[in-house]
């Protein structure tokens, strides 16, 4: 048996021994985790970075492949600019709606009425119409309520003369 | 036997600490290397994942360019034409006068009093207005409205006034041409490329089969030798 002729009061405590020598266990076990650790993220690193530098090297074949079409790029955006114009100038107001209306509404209308006078604007349509009698003068009526081309239909001026007939102005929209 | 001094007593490490002292040490240069190391591997590796995200979006971007582009070739070129006819890119009054006399003839309608307007510009586009008197049934001259508008370069009614009470009657029209300059730039090689709509390939093929004016550009003649008028 060992005799320890040291002095006690030079000599560590048994419990501070014991705590330095589990410090000393956690604190390697500590840094081999930790050297661990180090190679995993900076692998991960590495292999992000050739992720990144390959992309890279792609775009740029793209880039290059891109730019021999840019004929075909060019007239692109210029088909999207032409088509994006016309939208707006197709959307200004006209009178193209109610041109259309007139058209679809003027094959009903009968032989014995006369229209002496259309006036076609972007608000609305005025007709100015001759019946020579007033049978003739309901059925145009009729048909302008009947064919359901115009939502709304005034009546704004009313005349007879006994030589040519009813004299009517109808603003229809 | 050797005894220490009174003053190397009072500054000597006790021997707890003596034992302690290096793993102690060791620890807190552990807990520092983990600190300082997660942190700048975290913020490395944040950058990273994001430029890998930035990148494969720029990649995929440029992909889908690509393979729009290399389809899109064939048909582009007339689409892009065509629209550049419709919308021309100056004062079509010129255009639109030679279209308003051609539509005519085969209704054997008669033109007169053609006036041109002045230029205005509405929201991004550029206005002429064009107004005429056209003489003719009333039906042919509804049918020659018709084919106006199914022609190039666009055009749009702003007034139109049918007067007369016999078979042959006259249209007083306000007809309107467009133009619009052509783009002086392209978006950034990177930039995606939004396609046609369905709604927007309609138009086209609509436009395309319009009637085209009789000249869309006016090409100068080199000058002719002149005659000699005494032969």
């Amino acid at each position: 048996m060992a005799i320890n002729l040291l002095p006690t009061n030079l000599v560590a405590q048994a419990p501070v021994v014991k705590f330095a020598n589990t410090l000393k266990k956690i604190v390697t076990a500590g840094f081999s985790i930790f050297i661990l650790a180090g190679l995993i993220v900076g692998s991960y690193y590495l292999v992000n970075y050739f992720t990144i530098r390959t992309s890279l090297t792609k775009q740029e074949a793209l880039k290059t492949n891109i730019k021999a079409l840019e004929q075909t790029e060019q007239k692109f955006f210029l088909t999207k600019d032409r088509l994006e114009k016309i939208k707006i100038a197709l959307g200004l107001e006209s009178a193209d709606k109610n041109l259309e209306k007139l058209e679809k509404f003027l094959p009903v209308v009968s032989q014995s009425v006369t229209i002496s006078e259309a006036q076609i604007s972007s608000k609305n349509t005025e007709i100015s119409v001759i019946a020579r009698s007033s049978d003739a003068l309901t059925s145009f009526m009729g048909n302008l309520v009947t064919t359901d081309v115009f939502k709304t239909i005034d009546l704004t001026s009313f005349g007879f003369n006994p030589v040519n007939g009813y004299f009517i102005t109808v603003e229809v929209n | 036997m050797l005894t220490p001094t009174k003053t190397e007593e009072k500054f000597a490490l006790g021997p707890n600490l003596k034992t302690l002292a290096l793993p102690l040490a060791a620890s807190a240069i552990l807990i520092v290397l983990v600190i300082v190391f997660f942190q700048i591997a975290l913020s490395k590796i944040t950058s990273q994942t994001e430029e890998i995200a930035k990148t494969k979006k720029e990649e995929n971007v440029l992909s889908a360019k690509l393979s729009f582009l290399s389809q899109a070739e064939s048909q582009i070129g007339s689409q892009s034409e065509a629209l550049t006819l419709y919308l021309p890119d100056k004062n079509p009054a010129l255009s639109l006068i030679a279209q308003i006399k051609n539509l005519a003839s085969p209704y054997t309608l008669t033109i007169e009093n053609i006036k041109v307007g002045v230029e205005n510009k509405e929201s991004g586009v550029s206005k002429v207005d064009i107004n005429f008197d056209v003489d003719g049934p009333t039906s042919a001259i509804l049918n020659y409205l018709k084919s106006l508008k199914s022609a190039m370069p666009i055009t749009t009614f702003s007034r139109v006034k049918i007067t007369g009470v016999t078979e042959v009657v006259r249209a007083s029209v306000t007809l309107s041409g467009f133009w619009s300059p052509l783009l002086t730039t392209i978006p950034a090689i990177s930039e995606p490329i939004k396609e046609l709509t369905s709604e927007e390939k309609s138009l086209i093929d609509q436009i395309a089969s319009f009637s085209r004016p009789p000249f869309s550009k006016i090409t100068p003649t080199n000058p002719l030798p002149r005659g000699n008028p005494f032969e």
